[in-house]
């Protein structure tokens, strides 16, 4: 029965297979559609009539996304695993081997298994249009492309060419696949089906080898590549390259640099069989199961919880115009990120040299934009000019959504609002970008607090991907769903939570911090904190990053929390001594570490001198500093989820990864309850609490999960050999 | 960007133009803190403040024009650059427009006649000029010799090319603000003007000094402010400019009357101090139909009456326009000089002004150009130019049209007057008029 493809065969004898996956909103390779799609290969196989082969696409701005993710996290041993890949692999070779022309006909996204699809082809024909994309993003999900990717590719383009885009998941556009040789035609949309009919019926010979096949042409290419000694060279360099990156973290790219470099030197089925069992081993690391997780909160959070409220509201008139109160760090930050995603932006702050210093960090932005070639000069002179600077806010009153990034003093906030409220429009929303404040407290002095939102960004706001959108209990679902959209504009990935001390990210990253200083004043060394911290995979240490944020933010915001949670969270002693002595951290060159002109340059002892530092403490291990922090940071996640501070765990999960650095190949606190196994979770927290205190005692939700033996994510469940194991 | 719903139905006004709102830069010396920026810069910068200023939805908008009268060879049409620069909805139309020093008034009366013709359109017009960034031409030979070059197909073609090459066609013509049929600059014109109309050295500088005091007061009131948006110049955005630089306090009549003749040097009596100077800057003022900007909810500060436009003999006095002018436009709209609270006239020069004044007082020249027996009047000291004029502000010569409308709006409104009258004199032997009229809110 066929479903997902359509055959159709032209007046020339050439068929044209069109694929659009029936069951799924996207062009998704699932068994089922690979099963249809192994079946119509058989029939062309006997059938001498046809002369060649196109497939194509049904959907319009998509070739192929891939194989299917939940399939994958179906299997449950690596040798499963492995034998998936190998029957996956084995409906390529028949496509490869059919005998008769073969064209990937490429429009939209093309990745992963689609790619490996289209490598199989004898032809790749590319359009121009920008959502062509084409890549094997596999290494996102901590795997390697497992349906041949990491053996045609070499083969096609060469090793360094296709080690990049195996090793990093980078998308190609039509005209670098050309350039690559990954394509051999590039044609504007309308042009696509006829001209892969053409070259359905031509055969591909030596004579019409892509100019980058072999290695002719390339000396270099040559030279590296061409003979077992350059080959060896290369290994080492990109070796190198990925412990630098991955700092050992990511199996996944050695098992992309054996897979490719192994695989080059053996036959086609020899380097498949090699791929399909790395793959499978992969398949079950702790790694692979917490990107593929942080794949699926991503895209569960990529849906506006209030889309149906916006749109009642807003019909499909987006976001356009964006005010932005204040222009610090994080003012021009917003005002930066909001410019290069096309919105009109007004900034305005009192301060004429506080303007100039975010219109030049905007300008800096674009400008190494430019020196990178990612824009034209007017595009850059466009995205400046979106940037309407001001002193007043004139013209406020006439922007969808004003973020206010004032700073973060209470009644400088309320002013703000009530002052723009006056002239405002009745859709018009306040945000305000703050990461303690008590929102409901700054919505109080609204005339209609049910337009007022938070809207936590993270600094640098050019580079952090993470918003916490923060409601309170006034706040209305419509306002909500447009600073979500505005988000989104942004590019941002959102966590929306409910209005609470320190929100989520602030209050999990509080108690982890505070950690960290206990630890310290327990007697253990800076360095030792820090280092033991970022070799399980933070990338910066906790001191070194309160010097970042700054030691008297960091002491407000503890402050804050403390208020809030005394009996679980003190400010570590000694605090108040250290902002004394006029230590602000890095902003001053002064705080846990010493800075010369902006560089860290090592510890700074002289700080311990002005903390009550226990003399006769005994020193802890590297995991023993690391459990103390991952487990009340663990244990606060899920304080909020039972508070309703998160709505979800995954909301969680995504904040703490990506707002505040917790590792990746973790999955986030909440997953690695569930990757660390409840038990011991529980126990460990039992035990700290009765050493350290009641910051340990077990949340509500780990309680439960302890005792009925769940998971906080069901629908994922854990396998394999997981590396908490071996420790 | 979005896009554009054309509309099918335009709404109905009253074909009444009206000035919503104006905006200029500050005005500042050439080679000065806009040395590096240029024209699109400056007025993107000048047109999204008076956007922001003016709470108005963009798509309402259908029209910019510019007036440019040196225009940059890298955005010929600036008016339609800078919406695309701006990312102002595509659907607004741009043109650029030379007609010397009136063009920005050119570009508001255009704007007028759009109105009048029944378009209920919003048009921001006005005017841009960076004196600091002028094109730099290479003699026609050069350019002759660069065009055949690049069209020679082959490398012998080429190289019997280069073979003419004359290294003295390289020198770059500096640019020249000479009249193109008089030969004359600009400064030798109001000297010739400043002899025949024997006006004195000594009358030149009180002129020019009470326009500095006039406008150094509108300064420190506040009042040149309401019209200025501050701009932080690109590309470094290092300082924030946000009042023109070249009104003088301090000067005084000792002070300038020592400065040496600059376009005389013999027998003289134009000085730097007693001509308008080198000026970047830029200007737009918002027009829209009555009826339409009420509608809205806009506030419109003044009603446009009536222009007018004229040529004169450049060989004769080149900038005596604003006394033909003046005299046409109140006689059309049967009113006499009594009838005017406010007067702007243009100030290229003190000599000029002053030629025109005289003349607008003379039986003579009522004779010779409106065969009237009768002087046509004077123009009372206390009604003009009351918040200074070119030679204290400056004068960016595409941007003066739009400052003086924007300028004149305001003190309408600010001294609760009805009506007001600027011209200005222009290079090729031009000037214009216009007559606007607050409307009361």
């Amino acid at each position: 029965m066929n479903r997902h493809f359509n055959l159709e065969i032209t007046s020339k004898k050439v068929a044209v297979l069109t694929f659009k996956n029936i069951t799924l909103e996207m062009n998704v390779l699932s068994e089922e559609v690979l099963k249809e799609l192994d079946g119509f290969l058989d029939d062309f196989k006997g059938n001498k009539e046809i002369k060649g082969l196109v497939i194509i696409s049904g959907r319009p701005d998509q070739f192929i996304v891939g194989a299917s993710i939940e399939e994958i996290s179906y299997f449950t041993s690596a040798n499963q695993a492995a034998n998936g890949a190998t029957s996956m692999q084995s409906i390529y070779n028949k496509l490869d081997s059919l005998g008769i022309p073969t064209v990937a006909a490429i429009h939209g996204n093309c990745l992963g298994g689609g790619l490996e699809m289209s490598l199989a082809c004898k032809w790749r024909v590319v359009t121009t249009e920008p959502n062509t994309r084409l890549a094997l993003p596999e290494i996102q999900l901590g795997l390697i492309p497992g349906a041949g990717g990491t053996q045609r590719l070499p083969r096609l383009i060469g090793i360094q060419a296709a080690l990049d885009m195996i090793l990093t998941g980078r998308r190609l556009n039509g005209t670098k696949a050309l350039k690559c040789g990954l394509a051999d035609a590039l044609v504007p949309k309308d042009l696509l089906l006829s001209t892969a009919i053409e070259f359905a019926t031509k055969k591909r010979t030596s004579e019409n080898k892509s100019p980058s096949r072999g290695f002719g042409q390339d000396l270099t290419r040559w030279a590296l590549e061409g003979n077992p000694i350059g080959r060896s060279t290369m290994y080492s360099a990109a070796k190198k390259n990925v412990d630098e990156k991955t700092k050992g973290h990511y199996p996944a790219a050695y098992k992309a640099l054996a897979a490719v470099f192994e695989g080059f030197d053996k036959s086609l089925t020899e380097g498949l069989k090699l791929e399909a069992s790395l793959f499978g081993e992969l398949a079950m690391t702790q790694v692979s199961q917490s990107l593929i997780h942080l794949f699926h909160a991503t895209t569960a959070l990529k849906k506006n919880p209030y889309r149906k409220e916006r749109d009642a509201k807003f019909g499909d008139r987006p976001v356009s115009k964006v005010g932005v109160i204040g222009a610090g760090f994080m003012g021009a930050g917003i005002a930066t990120v909001c410019a290069d995603k096309n919105l009109k932006v007004l900034i305005s702050d009192p301060s004429k040299d506080s303007i100039a210093k975010g219109l030049k960090s905007a300008r800096t932005f674009f400008g190494k934009k430019l020196d990178q070639k990612r824009i034209k000069t007017f595009e850059a002179s466009a995205a400046l000019a979106r940037i309407s600077p001001g002193l007043n806010t004139i013209g406020f009153e006439n922007t969808d959504i004003t973020i206010e990034a004032a700073p973060e003093v209470l009644a400088i906030k309320q002013k703000i609002l009530t002052d723009l409220e006056k002239t405002a429009g009745e859709n018009w929303i306040f945000a305000t970008n703050t990461s303690a404040l008590p929102l409901a407290e700054i919505a109080s002095s609204a005339k209609d607090p049910a337009r007022v939102v938070g809207m936590h960004f993270f600094s640098p706001v050019e580079k952090m991907t993470l918003l916490e959108i923060v409601k309170t209990k006034a706040s209305a679902p419509w306002a909500v769903g447009r600073a979500f959209e505005l988000g989104q504009a942004m590019g941002k990935t959102i966590i929306v939570v409910n209005d609470g001390p320190g929100f989520y990210t602030t209050r999990a990253l509080a108690f982890f911090l505070a950690e960290a200083a206990t630890l310290l004043l327990e007697g253990q060394s800076i360095d030792k904190i820090d280092k033991a911290l970022v070799d399980f995979g933070f990338p910066v240490g906790p001191l070194a990053l309160i010097d970042e944020v700054g030691l008297d933010i960091g002491q407000h915001v503890l402050e804050t929390i403390e208020k809030a949670f005394p009996e679980r969270l003190k400010q570590p002693a000694g605090f108040d001594a250290i902002l004394k002595s006029g230590r602000l951290g890095r902003k001053n060159g002064k705080g846990f570490y010493r800075y010369d002109s902006g560089e860290k340059k090592g510890t700074d002892e002289s700080i311990l001198e002005l903390l009550p530092i226990q003399k006769s403490s005994t020193k802890l291990s590297s995991s023993e500093i690391v459990d103390r922090c991952l487990y009340v940071f663990m244990n606060e996640t899920a304080r909020c989820l039972d508070e309703g501070i998160l709505s979800s765990p995954y909301d969680g999960d995504i904040g703490a990864v990506f707002g505040l650095g917790f590792p990746a190949f973790w999955g986030g606190p909440l997953k690695s309850i569930d990757l660390l196994g409840i038990e011991k979770v529980y126990s460990k927290l039992q035990n700290f609490e009765k050493q350290f205190g009641p910051r340990y005692a077990p949340a509500r939700s780990i309680q439960s999960a302890y005792e009925k033996k769940t998971l906080f994510f069901p629908s994922e469940p854990v396998k394999g050999d997981l590396r908490h194991k071996e420790s | 960007m979005s896009i554009t719903k054309y509309r099918e139905k335009t709404p109905q006004g009253n074909r009444k133009p009206v000035i919503i709102d104006g905006a200029r830069s500050p005005f500042v010396k050439s080679f000065g803190v806009f040395e590096d920026s240029d024209s699109l810069e400056l007025f993107s910068r000048v047109v999204d403040g008076l956007l922001r200023k003016v709470a108005i939805d963009a798509q309402q908008i259908d029209e910019i024009i510019a007036g440019v009268v040196i225009p940059q060879t890298k955005n010929p049409n600036v008016a339609r650059d800078t919406i695309l620069n701006l990312g102002l909805p595509l659907h607004i139309h741009g043109s650029t427009l030379n007609r010397a020093c009136t063009s920005s008034l050119q570009a508001i009366a255009d704007a007028a006649k759009t109105i009048s013709f029944g378009h209920p359109s919003f048009i921001v017009a006005g005017g841009i000029e960076v004196l600091s960034d002028v094109p730099i031409v290479y003699s026609k030979e050069a350019r002759k010799f660069l065009v055949k070059l690049s069209k020679a197909k082959s490398t012998a073609a080429k190289l019997e090319i280069i073979g003419k090459f004359s290294a003295k066609a390289w020198l770059p013509k500096s640019p020249e603000l000479t009249e193109p049929m008089t030969g004359l600059t600009m400064g030798e014109h109001a000297e010739i003007m400043a002899k025949l109309n024997h006006i004195s050295r000594r009358d030149q500088d009180q002129f020019a000094v009470m326009s500095h005091q006039k406008a150094s007061k509108a300064q420190d009131a506040g009042f040149l402010a309401q019209e200025i948006i501050p701009i932080w110049p690109g590309p470094k955005f290092e300082v924030c400019i946000d009042s023109d630089n070249i009104i003088r306090k301090d000067t005084n009549i000792e002070g300038i009357s020592n400065l040496k003749p600059v376009f005389d040097r013999k027998y003289g009596t134009l000085t730097a101090a007693n001509s308008s100077p080198l000026t970047d800057g830029s200007a737009a003022v918002l027009i829209g139909d009555e009826e339409v900007a009420l509608r809205l909810g806009l506030k419109p500060k003044a009603r446009i009456l009536d222009f007018d436009f004229v040529g004169v003999d450049p060989a004769d006095q080149l900038l005596i326009g604003p006394a033909i002018t003046i005299p046409r436009i109140l006689n059309r709209n049967q009113l006499t000089l009594d009838d005017i609270d406010r007067f702007e006239i243009h100030e290229a020069f003190a000599a000029q002004v002053l030629s025109c004044l005289r003349s607008l007082e003379s039986k003579d020249f009522a004779e010779k150009w409106f065969g009237q027996s009768k002087a046509y009047g004077s123009v009372p000291e206390e009604k003009l130019n009351v918040n200074g004029g070119a030679l204290a502000i400056g004068h960016p010569f595409g941007a003066t049209g739009a400052r003086l409308v924007t300028s004149l709006t305001y003190e309408l409104e600010r001294s609760k007057k009805r009506l007001g009258l600027i011209a200005i004199c222009a290079a090729g032997g031009m000037a214009a008029s216009i007559l606007i009229e607050r409307i009361e809110g």
